[in-house]
């Protein structure tokens, strides 16, 4: 019954009180509540320690972080690292996933493994390796890498450089990303579409961009968005390659200060939430139809 | 030339279906090598950023420290030293308990923010879920000190309001494997929220008014429909929450430091510490949590395979 | 074609200019913020400028020191966090004075991260100086890491605490204290002894992990030192630590500036100018104390080493004769730590009486010992690695 209500195009949304008279308050708003509650009281409590110096309300803690010449640096700085993390990830990833599904298969179970691995390896681990692959020459890594590897370290010098970290990023973030990629393109029909447009004349470019694009949109905006989050909120590779990032700030002034890392933390959020939110609104907006329009469209395809 | 000629008058069927034959093998072969074309920036770029310093990090568990010679001690001293051992125990049993309350709760959150009808609140949440999922380290740690520490807000309010002493009466502590489970849902959770999403906008409403012409209750739509199809995004998001809180280290470090005993903190105690240093412990600990961590991949691998051959894909 | 060879060439023996990572990041569309960022992250190597007919590892003179200096531009500083021990102040002045420091994305480093800086430097030079714990000295000297430079005031500091080739010496030192919430603690412990006999129920605790962090191993090992009266052996104070659990005054939870400031760890066990500087900053809103304990308590010095591949081997000696000048010494004082050439200065009557009265009176200092054997030292890690986890943790 609710699935059927919620389906139907309605004019208003309706505030939280008419949707409790609703039969559907069932056991998943309940937890939604209790989750939010659990979610939200860390978070005040936070806050509540970064406006009090110790004694009662003061914004000093806030007010100083403004004036912190550091804090528009390394923000800036790692607005960046995750905007090209977010950009790179979504550029290499999505093509190929959508490679793989068509003209690929077997290539399949090698693609699950490859964005599967960066998980065996934790952070700090790969960080270390990364560090000791492209700081040290090794005759066998120079041998397995075909020569890019001196190339890249010696030639290009991306050692303990933004790019490489932004390349590590991307790694990181490989099984968040290619998970809903994938799954969204098995859900579409995409070799029916593919095919479809192929009889129309279209191009594989095209094709990719104007059809299957559209379709597997919110499997390429959850990617975006964990790239972006995990790039903000990465600190222990950044720490290792000596770049100044945002949460690497962050640490040193809680070294420092504890209420003004205190209202750090809770402005960080805050941003990354606005900076997110943007992102999300700057899809919908670029989206043509509504879901349910969509919607229809698989089905006809199926 | 006039004898060339007469010599190749006609070729036979044979002979046109042979070059047929090696033209299309020539265009399959050609096919298939352009397929793995398209497949190779991404191949180098795997290989460059992930494999090859994994395969680093392998070679580097064989080598002694001090010494800089092949040896096997590292490994040895994992199955030796009971610390080590405990350290995988609990790292487990850790990551195994987190990932199944996370994915409880997270399913059924996702499915409240599913069902969500005002937009902007949904799209609030999806953004605060995917910003609290990266949520994780020292700003966490502490927000959970400020909360249920023994000097935190809650633990506070406790004592003064309902006289309730969560230290010393009722025997708790932030710093212990629960209060760590805990903590770990705070970002796990929300992860569970984001991947089930997409997975869940891949159950039709047809079905759920079929099921419901035919007489089903909502219990078992769920128990016959809906979960079955889900199951597969399920069992993968309950994988990627289970590798996630098995990597995890710098939470669980900032909270209580070596308290709970846990891998990621042990190899950083030896890598990455003020006392001691040991590289090759460091590295054979890690080579340990890649072997677990592939085996929970084959497994879920496995589980996809066959409960895709259900669904019949 | 040619040219785009020789740039490779170029790359591999000698320095990039700006113009080739200019290139290279504006493909990556990069704005110029994070470009000069990563410009100073990448480390450019200069040509070391000539070293000929100076003795690298003797004292040298000031005035070819701050023009060589001068000549290389800036100075990378690993491991050198602002709020310990007024380093802030010691980062000022030698900035101000001579060349810009880098020092931020390294600041909060472990000695071990140090030491792999060095490490991962041969081919990639990077990080001139850093600021590791005792121990690493002679594990640096083992892997040939370290450049030796003994600086004019050489004579000044006690052999025990310096390399005799001059690849380590001893910065300055503090010992292990007690850092009292007064707000919170009524009845303040003055010993290890009262410390455990006493009610503090949760309030008790140490500067992280002791397997991990050296200030923690040294409150181990000092409670040892309190226990047995001598240092031969950390076991008395795994004991302690384990019988301090057992009775509910020891907490998990770290003694860093954030817990204590909140309350979470009424009584830290950590380093003497450590809790001071928490002291100060906490004036007003917590009131801290700082008590050294009476039945035993350690030092713990900390080294200076020089990067044998440093990109700025001479901005590196300059930042060695400044630390080590009655400047920098005093500088160190300030922050509550006791510069290595305190009986020197002292002597020469060098330090401010309103200094001197800021740090806790010289007799609580009477029962402060050294360890500087490292073998006592090995043992005492070895010990502690084994029997941390089963005998105090419990699992």
């Amino acid at each position: 019954m609710d699935v059927l209500t919620e389906r139907k195009a309605v004019a208003a949304p309706l505030g939280r009180a008419e949707q409790r008279k609703r039969t559907n308050f069932g056991l998943d708003k309940i937890m939604l509540i209790l989750v939010a509650i659990y979610f939200l009281v860390p978070l005040v409590a936070t806050l509540a320690f970064g406006v009090s110096d110790g004694k009662s309300f003061s914004l000093q803690a806030l007010a100083s972080i403004f004036h912190d010449a550091d804090f528009t640096s390394t923000l800036l700085l790692s607005l960046e690292l995750a905007v090209a993390s977010m950009l790179l990830t979504v550029l290499l990833v999505t093509p190929t996933a959508y490679w793989v599904q068509l003209r690929l298969p077997q290539a399949r179970v090698l693609m699950d493994i490859l964005a599967l691995v960066p998980f065996a390896v934790p952070a700090i681990v790969m960080a270390f390796g990364l560090i000791e692959v492209y700081s040290n020459v090794n005759p066998l890594i120079s041998v397995l890498s075909l020569g890019l590897v001196p190339l890249l370290s010696n030639g290009v010098n991306i050692v303990n450089t933004p790019p490489l970290l932004v390349c590590a990023y991307v790694i990181i973030a490989l099984p968040f990303v290619y998970r809903p990629i994938d799954n969204n393109l098995r859900a579409i029909n995409t070799r029916v579409l593919t095919e479809a447009a192929a009889s129309l004349g279209c191009g594989w470019w095209r094709t990719f961009l104007t059809v299957i694009l559209p379709n597997i949109w919110p499997g390429v905006i959850s990617a975006a968005l964990l790239t972006f989050s995990t790039a903000m909120g990465e600190f222990t590779l950044a720490s290792l390659f000596g770049l100044y990032t945002f949460p690497i700030y962050l640490n040193g002034i809680g070294q420092s200060d504890a209420h003004k890392a205190a209202a750090l933390t809770i402005l960080s959020f805050l941003l990354t939430l606005l900076c997110v939110l943007g992102i999300l609104l700057l899809t919908r907006i670029r989206r043509s139809g509504s879901d349910s329009a969509g919607r229809l469209e698989l089905i006809a395809a199926k | 030339m006039h004898v060339r000629a007469v010599e190749t008058a006609a070729p036979s069927r044979t002979d046109q279906r042979a070059a047929v034959l090696r033209k299309t093998q020539g265009r399959r072969l050609g096919y298939a090598l352009t397929s793995w074309l398209g497949f190779l920036p991404f191949f180098l770029f795997c290989l460059l950023f992930e494999l090859l310093p994994a395969v680093m990090i392998i070679e580097s568990s064989f080598v002694d420290s001090t010494t800089n010679t092949f040896t096997l001690n590292n490994f040895g001293r994992i199955f030796a030293e009971p610390d080590k051992i405990h350290a995988f125990q609990n790292s487990l049993s850790l990551a195994l308990i987190s990932a199944v309350i996370s994915a409880v709760v997270g399913f059924l959150a996702a499915y409240g923010v599913y069902t969500m009808r005002t937009g902007w609140l949904r799209n609030l949440l999806v953004g605060f879920s995917s910003v609290a999922a990266n949520f994780a380290g020292v700003p966490l740690a502490f927000a959970f000190v400020s909360t249920l520490g023994v000097t935190g807000y809650l633990t506070v309010m406790l004592l003064n309001w309902s006289h309730v002493d969560l230290y010393k009466g009722l025997n708790f502590s932030l710093y212990s494997f629960w209060g760590l489970v805990i903590v770990y849902c705070y970002f796990l959770l929300p992860l569970m929220v984001l991947v089930t999403l997409p997975a869940l906008e891949g159950l039709r409403p047809e079905w759920r008014e079929a099921a419901t012409n035919l007489g089903a209750s909502r219990f078992t739509y769920w128990r016959k429909v809906g979960l079955p199809v889900l199951l597969p995004s399920l069992i993968a998001a309950a994988m990627l929450l289970f590798a996630n809180a098995f990597a995890a280290f710098a939470t669980a470090y900032a909270l209580a430091q070596g308290n709970i005993n846990l891998v990621p903190i042990q190899i950083s105690f030896v890598v990455n510490g003020n006392v001691s240093l040991d590289p090759g412990l460091g590295n054979a600990l890690s080579v340990g949590m890649m072997v677990v961590l592939m085996l929970v991949v084959t497994l879920y691998t496995w589980m996809q395979r066959r409960v895709n051959k259900w669904q019949g894909r | 074609m040619q040219h785009h060879t020789e740039h490779r060439m170029s790359g591999l023996l000698a320095p990039h200019n700006r113009r080739d990572f200019l290139k290279r990041a504006g493909a990556l569309g990069m704005s110029a913020g994070a470009l000069s960022a990563f410009l100073e992250a990448c480390g450019t190597s200069t040509t070391a400028s000539g070293t000929a007919g100076i003795n690298m590892a003797g004292p040298i003179d000031m005035s070819t020191l701050i023009s060589k200096a001068k000549a290389e531009g800036k100075m990378q500083a690993i491991g050198i966090p602002p709020e310990w021990a007024d380093y802030s102040e010691m980062l000022a002045g030698y900035s101000s004075k001579y060349v810009s420091v880098q020092y931020k994305a390294e600041a909060e480093y472990s000695s071990a991260q140090e030491v792999e800086v060095f490490k991962n430097s041969v081919h990639h030079p990077h990080g001139d100086i850093a600021d590791v714990g005792f121990v690493w000295g002679p594990k640096v000297i083992q892997q040939g890491l370290v450049s030796p430079y003994k600086h004019s005031h050489w004579g000044d500091v006690p052999n025990n605490l310096k390399d005799p080739a001059g690849n380590w010496c001893v910065e300055y030192w503090g010992a292990q204290s007690f850092v009292i919430n007064t707000d919170i603690v009524k009845n303040p412990p003055t010993s290890f002894a009262e410390l455990l006999s006493g009610n503090y129920k949760n309030m008790v605790g140490i500067d992280g992990d002791p397997r991990q962090a050296t200030d923690a191993l040294m409150a181990v090992y000092s409670a040892a030192l309190a226990k047995s009266g001598n240092t031969t052996d950390i076991q008395p104070g795994i004991d302690y630590f384990a019988a301090l659990k057992k009775n509910g005054n020891f907490t998990p939870a770290r003694a860093s500036l954030a817990n204590m400031t909140k309350g979470e760890v009424a009584i830290g066990i950590m380093w003497d100018y450590l809790g001071l500087g928490f002291r100060d900053s906490l004036a007003g809103k917590s009131n801290l104390k700082v008590v050294i304990p009476s039945d035993g308590a350690l030092a713990g010095p900390y080294v200076l080493i020089i990067n044998k591949t440093a990109p700025d081997p001479f901005a590196a000696r300059l930042w060695s004769e400044y630390l080590f000048s009655d400047e920098g010494q005093l500088f160190f004082l300030k922050g509550y730590a006791h510069p290595v050439r305190y009986q020197a200065l002292q002597a020469a009557g060098k330090i401010p009486a309103d200094l001197a009265a800021k740090l806790p009176s010289s007799d609580q200092y009477a029962n402060v010992k050294f360890v500087t054997d490292i073998n006592e030292l090995t043992n005492a890690t070895n010990t502690l690695n084994s029997n941390w986890q089963s005998q105090v943790l419990g699992q």
